[in-house]
């Protein structure tokens, strides 16, 4: 893995867990200071986690269609 | 950049799974997601409605991997996450961009908001039946 893709990693991942640890009230305080390239992480972030969820919500469907007749 | 996104995708999708303790850090995330003074609707409240209800189907997938949630209850939740897909996906479709994703896309902020509350809605009547069968 090159470097600056490393960097990359590094950055998303700080996103991640600074938006968990301080909730999105901090990011809308900072708005201003988001740069284009920050803000294609938490669109990306938005696109897996709801791909994730697609995934979820039929698993779900599916196990509850089988509770029900229980 | 690919790497990145999944990378931070994994993260938000770890701390959300069913199996965390201790997990404060993303019940801000949902509280803040819930703030009645949010003022804000934009690209990271969009996320955090997504992690919210990934924690919502996590916990009803427990809930119902222990027997928990069963019977008319189960019906309620399987009924709850029809409706909640239908908002995400109302072509019928299971996958691609959700309501939400689009909406941002689009840039109105009264639209948004008004999808993002809906959304939050559905979210917190999963979450709801999911916690009055003490699944967690």
């Amino acid at each position: 893995m090159d470097p600056a893709t490393l960097a990359l990693i590094v950055k998303g991942v700080t996103l991640g867990a600074d938006l968990l640890n301080n909730g999105v009230k901090a990011y809308n305080a900072n708005k201003a200071a988001f740069s284009s390239e920050d803000q294609a992480v938490i669109e990306a972030a938005i696109a897996s986690v709801s791909t994730d969820n697609d995934a979820k919500a039929q698993a779900a469907l599916k196990a509850l269609e089988a509770a029900a007749k229980t | 950049m690919k790497r990145m996104l999944i990378a931070g995708a994994l993260a938000l999708a770890a701390l959300a799974g069913a199996g965390c303790s201790g997990c404060a850090p993303l019940n801000r995330v949902v509280e803040a997601v819930n703030a009645p003074s949010r003022t804000v609707i934009d690209d990271k409240a969009v996320l955090a409605a997504e992690v919210a209800y990934a924690a919502a189907l996590d916990t009803v997938l427990a809930g119902v991997a222990d027997g928990r949630i069963k019977g008319q209850d189960a019906a309620r939740a399987r009924d709850a996450i029809v409706a909640a897909e239908r908002f995400r996906h109302p072509d019928g479709a299971t996958a691609g961009p959700t309501t939400l994703q689009l909406a941002l896309k689009a840039g109105n902020a009264t639209d948004l908001r008004a999808k993002f509350n809906a959304f939050r809605a559905l979210t917190a009547q999963l979450a709801a039946i999911a916690a009055a069968n003490g699944a967690s």
